[in-house]
Formats: structure tokens, sequence, C-alpha cells
């Protein structure tokens, strides 16, 4: 049905909403959709310093637990960065502000350097040679199942994984499990393994258990406030759906063991067959959060907290059961201390 | 330590089961239209929780539109699909997708049923993701929202060389529903961060209201519609949508999508 509009009312009407329309189509036609956002907040360098600086306030995870004030340290770098401020002056002046926080997991990325912590690995002695690990132990022939170089050494299942960013698959793991039947032990080598993926982790602890096992806690930030947080919730490891070894196995881990290594240290610690042997993990209990600046600038800070089975949090670390350091004597002689004390250790267990 | 999976599919189930809803009651319809288009949308959105800066783009997509209009009211039910990369000003990308499924119900007693001024009511039910391509960990954030709120669509047919032609502009502004929106840090929403929960535990504390002052959702859809001698209708459409919302973070898009519609009788 066509309406006819006989009317000069009607008309003029008509004219005034085909106008009204015109003006406002014209409006959004010239994609205004922009423009009806407000415009990116100043990048001005004590702009930039402020946002950082309130996020994290915000935020971030462990004040308390490691006494940083960072009400200070805003007194402390603010009046040193002024309108003048060029961009690498800035950087570092951030950088070192987020250096109070003692934390691995806190970075500053821009798009000519990255800001970062490594004294939980750097402030310690290394224990751990990869060419030794690759000369003398594994050699040639050491197959690599996915990600996981692996060998049977004097009956034990030697077994090296260098980062959990890097996918372990169910394949993989049954494979593993295929191998490791028959021997005496399973030694897992996360020494200088930075983290990665908690999936990863998880899987791989899976294969260990027969039970599902309960081996922390953890809680997130929900709010501004330093004690808004969620309610600790339960981590549990479920046991892989699959052949498993519930043998003796020893973890080795150091310094460098950090952030996704740390936890499955944890998850392993709290097996009854597991030993944790070398020096204990850099730490990283807090999985990190992202941000970004006015600037393009992006950071990452720690946003959630995690505590073992004693309540106490894994962010500094998690605990060696037996303290092996590296024998540098053994070393010039192609011997890895920590590993031959873990074999002696699985050929003795009984 | 992302549970986006079940939330994923409780949403899609709820938006399955509500499209179903909504065609089993347009069964006693007298005159039906189903609309095929496929459109694209220029965006601009800004989560604080990943960023003060705008991302800014186009997307592409499409939907597919139910429509029955009886001689006192109109009913119409559209499901849609956008997804794009955006990117700010220092181009970072982040890739968006958003499904919804929008409806629309006029009232016209007593009035021509395809001209002039109609009120009526509208909802919302969309599903947003916006994965950031510079972020490691929790990644994507997410926005679920049911919004209910007045609307009206007003209607000039007109003659063109013997050609019957129809301009229309639907407009809505939401004003009341609910959200389940990511949380504070992670991708899940709030009550998806105690993993060990159950699911609908999870789902229904993460529910958050939308009010005035909190959020809207608002948009006008305008289009010139060509009819052809088989009675189907060719259009073109300009539709432009305005949605903020105040979870832990706030969340604002404005995006202005062209499509191209077939519309066919039933």
């Amino acid at each position: 049905m066509v309406i006819q509009y006989n009317n000069p009312l009607m008309r003029k009407l008509k004219k005034l909403i085909y106008g009204l329309l015109i003006v406002t189509q014209a409006f959004f036609m010239l994609a205004c959709e922009k423009q009806l956002l407000e415009k990116d907040p100043e990048a001005t360098p004590l702009a930039v310093f402020d946002y950082l600086w309130e996020d994290v306030n915000n935020r971030y995870s462990f004040f308390e637990e490691k006494s940083v004030d960072w009400n200070a340290a805003r007194e402390k770098y603010r009046p040193l960065i002024d309108e003048n401020t060029g961009d690498k002056t800035l950087f570092n002046i951030l950088s070192e502000m987020l250096f109070e926080l003692k934390d691995g997991h806190v970075n500053l990325t821009s798009s000519f350097d990255r800001s970062r912590n490594w004294d939980w690995f750097m402030e310690y002695p290394p224990n751990y040679n990869q060419n030794t690990i690759e000369r003398y132990y594994l050699g040639k022939k050491y197959r690599i199942t996915g990600t996981l170089n692996n060998i049977i050494i004097d009956s034990v299942l030697y077994v090296n994984y260098r980062s959990f960013s890097d996918k372990i698959s169910n394949s993989n793991l049954k494979e593993l499990m295929d191998y490791a039947e028959g021997t005496k032990g399973v030694i897992i080598d996360v020494r200088s393994n930075g983290g990665g993926s908690l999936s990863n982790a998880y899987r791989l602890a899976s294969c260990f258990t027969d039970t599902s096992v309960v081996f922390a806690k953890s809680r997130m930030k929900t709010g501004p406030g330093k004690d808004d947080f969620s309610e600790w919730d339960e981590m549990k490891i479920e046991p892989f759906n699959g052949k498993r070894f519930t043998g003796k196995v020893v973890v080795l881990i150091n310094r460098k063991s950090y952030s996704a290594t740390t936890f499955f240290s944890q998850m392993m610690k709290t097996l009854p067959n597991v030993v944790l042997m070398g020096d204990m993990t850099g730490g990283g209990g807090g999985i990190p959060a992202f941000g970004e600046l006015p600037n393009g600038w992006r950071y990452r800070f720690s946003a959630t907290q995690t505590i073992n089975l004693e309540g106490e949090q894994i962010e500094p670390g998690v605990k060696e059961d037996i303290y092996v350091m590296m024998n540098y004597d053994d070393e010039n002689k192609g011997k890895d201390t920590v590993i031959e004390s873990a074999k002696a250790f699985l050929l003795e267990a009984k | 330590m992302n549970n986006t999976k079940p939330q994923l599919l409780g949403i899609i189930a709820i938006l399955l089961l509500f499209l179903m809803f909504s065609f089993s009651l347009s069964s006693a319809q007298t005159i039906r239209q189903l609309t095929i288009d496929g459109a694209a949308r220029i965006a601009s959105e800004r989560d604080y929780g990943f960023s003060p800066l705008k991302y800014n783009g186009a997307e592409w997509g499409g939907s597919l539109s139910y429509l029955k209009q009886k001689n006192h009211k109109t009913d119409i039910v559209s499901l849609n699909f956008v997804t794009g990369n955006l990117k700010n000003q220092f181009q970072t990308g982040m890739q968006v997708y958003s499904a919804s499924i929008f409806t629309y119900t006029f009232y016209h007693a007593n009035k021509a049923t395809n001209s002039g001024l109609h009120w009526g009511w509208s909802n919302n039910n969309e599903f947003g993701l916006r994965n950031n391509e510079a972020i490691t960990n929790f990644n994507n954030r997410n926005e679920y929202i049911t919004s209910f709120g007045p609307a009206v669509r007003y209607q000039l047919p007109f003659e063109l060389f013997k050609r019957e032609f129809s301009f229309q502009t639907m407009a809505n502004i939401q004003l009341i529903g609910f959200t389940v929106l990511s949380s504070y840090v992670t991708s899940s929403p709030g009550g998806f961060v105690r993993e060990s929960q159950p699911f609908l535990k999870s789902f229904f504390s993460s529910i958050g209201l939308f009010y005035p002052g909190n959020s809207i959702n608002a948009g006008y859809k305008t289009g010139l519609s060509y009819k052809l001698k088989s009675e189907n209708l060719l259009a073109i459409n300009y539709e432009y949508n305005y949605l903020r919302l105040s979870g832990e973070h706030l969340l604002i898009k404005s995006r202005g999508k062209w499509s191209f519609s077939i519309i066919i009788r039933l």
C-alpha cells in the first residue's frame, strides 16, 4: 500500500522528516563511528607515568607479601619526569619503578626495549649446563617425543623439557609412559625452564598420579582495593587418561625454573612418589596480566596469588626436597652432579 | 585458568533456545518475510580492561532476519554475526567477533501497517569477543548482554518511475537488562574465576545488571527498499549502534554497518 500525502501539512511534515533523515545519514555515513568515542587519552610523559602507576596500584597482587610501598615509589619517581622527558628516559624511569616490585613477571615493553627483573636467577649459580646435557647425556641417539627430549640411562628414563610454552600432546605422553614402563625411575629435568603454559604443566604432572590431587590454592584480584581478591580456589591435578607411571620420580629444578615450572614443581612436590632435587625454583607464583599505556607501550604484572598446602606463597619459589649443587670438577669431566645424584637416588630406592 | 569454552557453550545454548522460542511464536503470522544480508561495518571499540586506547577498523558479516506482520503488530527477529580486525593508533591488532539475536516488536492497531510512525520495543541478546594480539595471558575479553527498551519505526513508501520504494527507519534505546562480562583481571566472567564452582552457580554469580546511568545500548537502522515484480525486495541499509557497558572495566563500542539485503516474501 502506498500512502498519498495530499494534505499540505502532511507534505511539510514529510519534507521535514526527509531532511532530518538525510542530515542524520550524512553524519554517520562520514564514518563518524570513530568520532563518537572519546579521543585517546593524552600521552604526555606524566600522563603515561600516572596511568602505569595507577593500574599497577589497582591490579598488582603482591604488594603486602613483598612489603612494597607503591606510594613511596610514586613519590620517588614522579618528580624525575616532566613534560620534556624523552621516550628513552621515560622508559628507564618507569622500568626502575617497576623494578621495585621485585617480580620476574613484571615487564615494560616498547618498540626499542623490554625491561625485566632477572635477579631471581642472576644472583644464583646456574646449576645447569645445556652443553653437558647435550654432549654427555642425550648424545646422538636420544628420542624427541614432541617437545620432550628423552633417553634411558642406566635403567632410568631421563626427560629434558626446555619450555612449558612447547605443547605436549596426549600422544606424546602415551609414548613417554610406554617408554617409562619397566624402568627404575624417571628423571624430569626442568632446570632453566622459564615457564610457559600452565596447561602443559597440568598435562605432564597428570602422568604421575592415579588419583586427583589438590596441590595448591589460588586467588585473583577482583578490584582495586588491596584486599580485593576472589576466594581461594583449589588447584588440582587429575590423572592422565592412559597409562601412568607411579614409580619413583625425581624432578630437577634450579633458580631459573620459573612461572609455569614453579607451578609444575609444586604439583609434583605434592605427589608421594616424587622428589624435587637441585636448588629451589625462581618463583613466579602469580599469573601475569597485561595492560597498554596511552603511548602504546605494554606492560605486564602479577595479578593472582598461589599458596601451597601449608598456606605459603609460591611466588618466591618452590623449595627442593634434596639440595644438590653442580660440582665444577664433575662438570669439567662431562658429568652433571644433579643428574648423577638423581640416578643414584632412583637406583638405590626400594 | 580459562573457562571460556563452557561459558561460550552456555551462551550459544541460550541464544539458540531464544531463537527457537521466537520462531515458535511466529507460527500464525499473516505476512512473513525472510531477509538475508551481507554487511560491512566500521567499528571503534575501547575496552579499558585491555587499554585506554581506541581500536578501529572494518568488520564483515551477515544476518538472517524473519519478519511477521499482522494487522495490529509486526515482529522482527534477526540473527547477526560480524567479525573483523581492529587496530589502535600504534597498529596493535585486536580480532573481534560479535553474534547477536535482535528483536523488534511494533504496534500499529488502527494504523497503516507499512507506513507512518509505529512504536514498540526491542530486545538485544549479544555476545562479543575481543582477542588482543599483543597480549599473552587473559588475551581475550568478552561480554554477553540481554537488554530491553523502547523502539520506534517510521516507514515512508513512495513511487518513483512507477516503481514502489520504501524508506524505513527504526530506532531503539535499551535501558534495562543484564550482562555477563569478563572479570577484573581474567578473561572469564567473575563467577568463573573459581574454577571448582559448578557451571550454573558460576554463571548466575557472574550476572550484572544493565540499567540507566550504568549501561546503554542504542542505535538505529535506516534503509531504502525496492520492490521487485516477484513481490520480493532488495534493500540497502545503514545501521548505527552505540554500546556502553560499565562492568569491572568500562567497555564502549561505536559501530556503523552498511548492508545489502534480499527480502523474500514467504
